[in-house]
This record gives structure tokens, sequence and C-alpha cells, in this order.
């Protein structure tokens, strides 16, 4: 008896040491080519009513050729004015009917098209919303309001003026500025042919929905042929001056930014999780400066752009005008965080934020569009954060912190870009 | 002798029925109907079916005090409060959160998951009877955040468009006149102690409440009524424009008319117009015309419970400002002469009736809707059948009623460059003949 109760027991030890392990978010997705060429990227979502679709161009402003900037963003807003066979309102409508939203988004490597619809009005959705993405009618009036209404966007308070896209646009040397106005029909019908290719697309659907159903529906679309395509972007590397621009800042005195290069990350793959925990570790850091009586609040992201990642620190300022002293200020910020980065602990830092980062990724199976984004930022943006990112972030150690800081950013130049209120 | 048996049984018969009543009664109560506690906190919880297995779970928390509450010289303490309160939240076991500081109310929303839930109580529980926000640094550092963002023009318009709607002076007013320099941690921590207490809160959630929550003894009062009490508006019935020049190159266009409040009569045909004036001027505006890249049209019954504004916001190209704003009158002008279009009518109930059907978190929502069932007391915020019925009954009258009484106090507001003052020449025969239609 006395034996039995030992065994007992040691059973209840043994049981109550193993750690209990909460269930991982299981956000892999299913990947297929299709004989067209597209790339069909999904994941059933069996409990929600709605789908989200995303139909991605791997074509954006870097693409552009230097004589047509804003060629792309001009081109995603023409897809929405309709064609012989669908006008502008019987999209719309069709969507709107239905309850559903749709939405367009250029960026730098890529133009995205989104719907999101009750999951039986997928496949009459896409079949529409495809043939204008594919077909566009490029009318000129419409192109002429176009025009208008993006040169509206451009301008708009807190859009007009970003350092992140100022800073690219000096190392791009301009890519990014626009001449929508003067792009001809017949230059914007080129470009569509170029990059509007069913052998480029990928369409990414997440939600309530068949996925043979759709496989069947994209394998319909005709094949078109996909040439070996220069790309007209180039990065200019040597150019590592500062950069001092006036422009409209609403309520702002200036933006500041400082970008780092982190040469040969791209190379140094171990190293590419420590970078994309930094912004996490300074964004909670909190840094103060009682003297100046102000926060360290800079923006902190890590981007990429072709094969280089920079690290980017985003300052706006609504108080005081640049000076000298500033200057000298955010300079001597820079060595605070770095202090901070190389002289702390994060370890339960990272373990905690991992946790909460994975508990939010969790959510992301009941929200069909917002699974469906975080699968297409995890396929084009290599910098995002993606599961295995952040579950390699709790192991991430002081140590190897302190030596990326040491690697790439101590003592390492910086782009500048002040902006200063016209 | 069997007189008095008879007696005796009929007397225990009803004790033990009437026992069976109370005993029993719970279990026919409807779970819709708030319960307000001896203590004055509102609770309303859904008892989950047997045998529901589900990993998420969902709590809102309505405070009954919003930015319109705060004290005279003192506008952005209750938004500060909630902000510093957020750290706490971000502490607890809840896997995410929102908030929103709305004029009336402030509203907290978490997702827990299920394993946790009672956990996640505990922790909110120790935070609503904390004495103090011991949180100096913090404090300052939001005040200092609030001091470095921008006064966009867009904010300028629309703290203008407040002026005219409401008044200067009105707590309605205060939104986006925050002055976070007057705040100090003592003003938070009597803010906090005053405003976080039983009976100035509402509890929904999708499990039942530890029994023992907000029922521990507190260090602070918590007895005492909060009182909130915001006066009227009182918005001048003529159509206003105001103009203020800016350094942008483009205009802030804010239009506003203030609109029947959500236990009024014209609240439904109110949902159905503000959906459709989305959709024409859309329509109008940018896809006919190209004057603007982003239009919004949204109507603050939630966030101004007490006196509601149907927003029209866009902005356009200076010279455009006047030529938009006259297309938006136009608009609102012919749906008073003759309503909504059947077809169009048809449609923007099918849009609702679509939210409605393709929700994709019904618990989410049914947590939200029951606390804002509990606050405002109206049995359709909890019930989509009785909504959609309601929306399904408004006629072309209730448009017309709407837009006759109210579109003569329309205001109008515009922060742009110089070149749009000139622009805006053109918009004065049309706000005359809103005052004559009014007349």
């Amino acid at each position: 008896m006395r034996f039995l109760r030992l065994i007992a027991l040691m059973m209840l030890i043994t049981v109550s040491l193993i750690p209990v392990s909460s269930e991982a978010a299981n956000l892999s997705y299913q990947s297929k080519i299709l004989p067209n060429g597209i790339r069909f990227v999904y994941r059933v979502l069996p409990q929600v009513k709605t789908a989200a679709a995303r139909v991605i161009i791997p074509t954006g402003y870097l693409d552009e050729p230097r004589q047509s900037r804003g060629i792309s963003h001009l081109l995603e807003h023409a897809v929405y004015r309709g064609n012989e066979k669908y006008s502008a309102r019987d999209f719309h409508n069709l969507i709107y009917d239905q309850g559903g939203t749709f939405n367009g988004l250029t960026t730098l490597n890529r133009t995205e098209f989104s719907l999101e619809v009750p999951s039986t009005n997928l496949i009459s959705g896409l079949t529409v919303y495809l043939d204008l993405i594919l077909n566009p009618g490029l009318a000129e009036p419409d192109l002429r309001l176009e025009k208008n209404i993006i040169n509206v966007e451009r301008t708009l308070s807190g859009a007009g003026v970003n350092a992140f896209f100022l800073y690219f646009n000096e190392i791009t040397q301009q890519q990014f500025d626009s001449s929508v106005s003067s792009i001809s029909r017949e230059s914007l019908l080129q470009y569509h042919q170029d990059h509007y290719k069913t052998g480029l697309l990928t369409v990414i659907v997440t939600g309530s929905f068949n996925p043979d159903q759709v496989i069947k529906f994209l394998a319909s679309l005709p094949k078109n042929s996909v040439s070996d395509e220069q790309s007209n972007f180039w990065l200019s590397h040597e150019n590592t001056g500062n950069v001092v621009l006036n422009d409209y800042l609403l309520g702002e005195k200036y933006q500041l930014l400082l970008g780092y290069d982190l040469k040969g990350l791209s190379e140094d793959k171990g190293s590419l999780t420590v970078a994309k925990t930094l912004p996490f570790i300074l964004d909670e850091s909190r840094l103060y400066d009682y003297l100046k009586d102000r926060p360290l609040d800079y923006q902190v992201f890590l981007s990429r752009i072709a094969d280089r990642y920079y690290l980017v620190f985003v300052y706006r300022d609504c108080r005081e005008h640049y000076s000298l002293e500033l200057n000298n200020w955010h300079q001597k910020n820079m060595q605070r965080f770095f202090k901070y980065l190389k002289t702390n602990s994060f370890d339960k830092f990272l373990k905690w934020r991992s946790q909460s980062l994975e508990n939010q990724l969790e959510t992301l199976e009941m929200d069909p569009a917002a699974l469906n984004m975080f699968y297409a930022r995890t396929l084009f943006e290599p910098s995002a954060m993606t599961v295995e990112d952040i579950k390699a972030m709790r192991s991430v150690s002081s140590k190897e912190i302190k030596a990326f800081v040491q690697k790439y950013l101590d003592g390492k130049n910086y782009q500048k870009v002040v902006v200063k209120a016209l | 002798m069997n007189r008095i048996r008879r007696l005796v049984f009929l007397r225990y018969s009803f004790g033990i029925i009437l026992g069976l009543f109370f005993l029993l009664a719970p279990v026919f109560a409807d779970p819709n109907s708030p319960e307000k506690r001896d203590d004055g906190l509102v609770v309303i919880s859904r008892n989950p079916p047997k045998g529901e297995h589900r990993p998420d779970q969902y709590l809102t928390m309505i405070l009954k005090t919003g930015y319109a509450c705060d004290p005279k010289g003192k506008a952005g303490l209750t938004v500060l409060t909630n902000e510093l309160l957020i750290n706490f939240f971000n502490e607890t076991s809840a896997l995410k959160f929102s908030y929103e500081t709305y004029a009336d109310f402030s509203i907290f929303n978490f997702l827990i998951a299920h394993g946790s839930f009672e956990k996640f109580c505990v922790e909110l529980d120790s935070i609503i009877r904390m004495d103090a926000l011991l949180v100096y640094d913090l404090l300052n550092e939001r005040i200092q955040a609030h001091q470095n963002i921008p006064q966009f023009p867009g904010t300028v318009a629309a703290a203008q468009l407040d002026d005219l709607l409401f008044g200067r002076d009105h707590p309605y007013s205060q939104a986006l006149r925050e002055n976070y320099r007057n705040l100090i941690i003592n003003d938070v921590n009597n803010w906090f102690r005053q405003s976080y207490r039983p009976n100035n809160l509402i509890i929904s959630s999708s499990l039942p409440l530890p029994k023992d929550f907000l029922r521990k003894p507190a260090g602070r009062d918590f007895l005492e009524k909060v009182s909130s009490e915001i006066p009227s508006v009182q918005c001048r019935p003529i159509p206003e424009v105001k103009f203020t020049e800016n350094h942008d190159q483009t205009s802030s266009i804010f239009l506003g008319i203030p609109f029947p409040s959500l236990k009024n009569e014209g609240f439904f045909a109110s949902i159905l117009l503000k959906n459709y004036l989305s959709e024409e001027l859309w329509r109008e505006i940018r896809e006919k015309e190209g004057l603007c890249y982003d239009l919004q049209v949204s109507y603050s019954y939630l966030p101004e419970s007490s006196a509601p504004v149907l927003r029209i916001h866009f902005q356009t190209l200076p010279k455009d400002t006047g030529t938009g704003i006259i297309k938006v009158i136009s608009v609102l002008k012919k749906i008073a002469a003759s309503g909504v279009p059947e077809e169009d009518l048809a449609r923007v109930f099918k849009w609702e009736k679509n939210q409605v059907d393709t929700e994709n978190n019904p618990l989410l929502r049914s947590t939200v809707d029951r606390a804002l069932l509990a606050l405002f007391e109206q049995t359709w915020l909890s019930d989509s059948t009785q909504y959609l019925e309601r929306l399904n009954k408004v006629t072309q009258e209730d448009f017309l009623k709407i837009l006759s009484e109210k579109l003569g106090s329309l205001k109008i507001s515009v922060a742009g460059p110089a070149g749009a003052r000139e622009s805006l020449k053109g918009i004065y025969q049309e706000i005359i003949s809103l005052r004559k239609a009014d007349k």
C-alpha cells in the first residue's frame, strides 16, 4: 500500500513538473503555383463568415521609369474606373451590395488590390476585380480625374511630408518624385502590359471559402508570358551626405531622420532576428532626457530597400525649430540608445514581448482581412516580423544585441535628413 | 381535522412553490438584462451554453465619464487618466484590448483567453481598487507626448466646427482643446479616485464575473455617487460658415448638422441617411468630379451621445473648396426636397443587414452591445432582429422631416490657404438659400 502511495506521489510530482505549453499560433498557409503562373496562397478559416482576397502585382515605386514616376500609383487608381465590361459603379455596387469592402495600395515594391466579402460572394467578387485589374479601361477623362485626385492625395496633411520617404527619395535620387501629370495613356497601357501579367501575380485568400473553386477560377485566367525584366531602380550607396529640405510641415517645426545602412546584414542571417527585435526594445525603452525635459520618442523601424537593410530613427518636433544645439542633442541620443542596448539585459522583456506577440497572432485567425495582410507583409517585406522571428525573439541574448550594436551601429555613419517647415 | 390538514398542505405547497420560484428564477431570467448591484455596479454577464468550448472570451467595461466631464480648466483629464490606466491594462493577462474616450463615457474592450478569464477579472479588480496611480514619470511622458502632437489644419477645422455646433465653452468643444500643461499628478489621482467607482461602471462579459468582483474593501470611498452633468447644447438654428487661413497646400473642409440622438425617433432614419450620403457624396465629389481623395461621413451617436452630429469631411485643392462645398449642399437639398431614391434606400438597408449577417465575431459584438444596452437602455442595441426591423420601417417622410428640421442649422468650417478663401465666395448664395428655405 505504501509502495502504491509512493508511485502515485511520484506520478503527481512528474505531472506537475511538465510545463504547460500554450498552443502556439498556427498561421501556416498553403501555396500553389498554377499552370498560368499565378501564385495562390491561402488559408481556410471555417469559423468565419467572410473571405478576404488580395491580388498583388510585384511592381511599385522602385520599379518605375525615371520619366514616369508615379505611374504604378496612377495605374492602381485607374483600375477602379472600370472597363468596357464593368463600369466603376458596377464593381462598387457589386461589393457594396454584399456588405463588402475593397481598397488599393501602392508601395515601394508592389501594388495591392484587396477585397473582403461574404464567403458566398468570393468568386463573383474576384471575377469582376481581376477583370478590372487585368483589363483596365484607362479612358482619358478618367485618367484626368485620377491625376487630380492623386495630386490632392500627395498633399494631404500628414501624408504630404514623410521623412522616411524623403530619405529614400534622397538615396534613390528622387525616385519618389511624381510626374503623374505628364504620364500619357499610351505609357500607362505599356506599363500595364509589362507588369500586370498572370505569371507575376500573387493572390492571397483567407477566410471561409472553397479553395478548389478559387483554384479553378484562377487557373482559367489566360497565361501571359513573362520576360526577364530589368528593374529600373538603382540605389546610390555612396550618397551618405546630409540633406536639409524645406517643405510644408503641418503643425511641426521640423522632422529629422537618421538612417543607418546595415551593410552586410543581408548575408548575416543570424543577426537579422536581432535587428528585428531592436525597434521593439527601443519602443519600450522610454528613455527620457530630464535636463531637456523631453522623452526620446523616436519612431524606430527596420526597413529594406533592394538588397540593403536600414535602421531608421525618425523624430518629429512641434516645439522647437531645428538648430545646431538640437542637432547635437539628437546625435547624443543615438549614443544613449546604443549604450542602453549594450548595457542592459532584455531577456525577460523579450520573453514577455514574444509571448504577447504570439498571443496577438492567435487572434488573427478570427479576422480574415488582418490575416491576409499579415501574409502579404511576410511574403513581400523581408524586414517584417514572421511567426518564426517572434518565436526566435525569446532566445535573443543581450550578448548578441551588444555584438550587433558594436558591429553595425556604434561609430558608424548615418544618413541624416532634416525637413524644416516652410 | 381534514380541513386543517388541507390548509397545512396548501401552506407548505405554497412555500415550496415560492422557494422553487426563487431558486429557479435566475435560470429563466433574461440573460440580456443588466443587473444593478447594491454598490451601483451594473453587470450584464452571459451564461455560456453547456458544452461550449471556445478559446476566446470578452469583457467590455464602460466608465460613465468622458472628456466632456472634465472639470473647467482641466480639459484632457479624462483622456490622460485613461491613458495612464492603459499601462496597467497592458500588464494584465488580456490578449488584446482597445479603448475609446468619448464625450459622455469611455469604453474598454478586452479579449481574454478562456483559461485566463478569472485571473484577468482579479487583475482588473485590483487595478480599479487602487488608491492612486503612482506613475509620476509616465504622467510626465504622456504630457510631453501630447505637447508634441502637431495641430494639423484638419484639427483646426474640426475644432472650429465644434465651436459652431456646440458653442466655444461647451464641454463638447473641449475634445480638441486639451491643455495638458495644466494637469498634475494630483489632478489625475483625484480624478481616478472620483471616476473609477463601481457606481460609475458597467461591466459586460461573455462569462460570469467572480462573485467577489469589486467587493473587497478599497482604501478609498466607493460609495459616493459620481455626478457628471453636461449642459445642453445651444446650437444656433442658422447656417454658418467659418474660415481660418493656414499655411497648407489643401483645404480641410468640415460640414456638420446636429442630428437625432439614439433615443430619438429619427435615429433609424439618420443611420440610413448617413450610409446613403457616404455613397452619394463619394460618387458626386470624388468619382464624377475628382475633387477629393478621401471623403468621410460620420454620425457621432456614440462619441457625442447627448448631441450627435452628422459630419462630412474631405480635403480639396484650394481652388476647388467652394465647388466641393456647393456639391455637398446640393445633395443635401435634393434629399430634403425629394428624399432618398427607393433603389438606394433598399441598397443601404441591405448593407446594414449584411453587416449583421457577416459579423465574424458575434460574441465580441454581443458583449459590446450588451454594455451599450445597459448604458442607454434601448433593447434594440443588443437585438439585431429588432434593430433591422426598426430600420426597415423608415420611410421617405422620416428623411424629409430630419432634413427639413436640421438642414437650416448646417455649419461649415474650412481651414486652408488664401486661395481657398477666394473660392468660398461662391457658397454664400447657397447659404442664403438655406436660410430662406428655413424661414
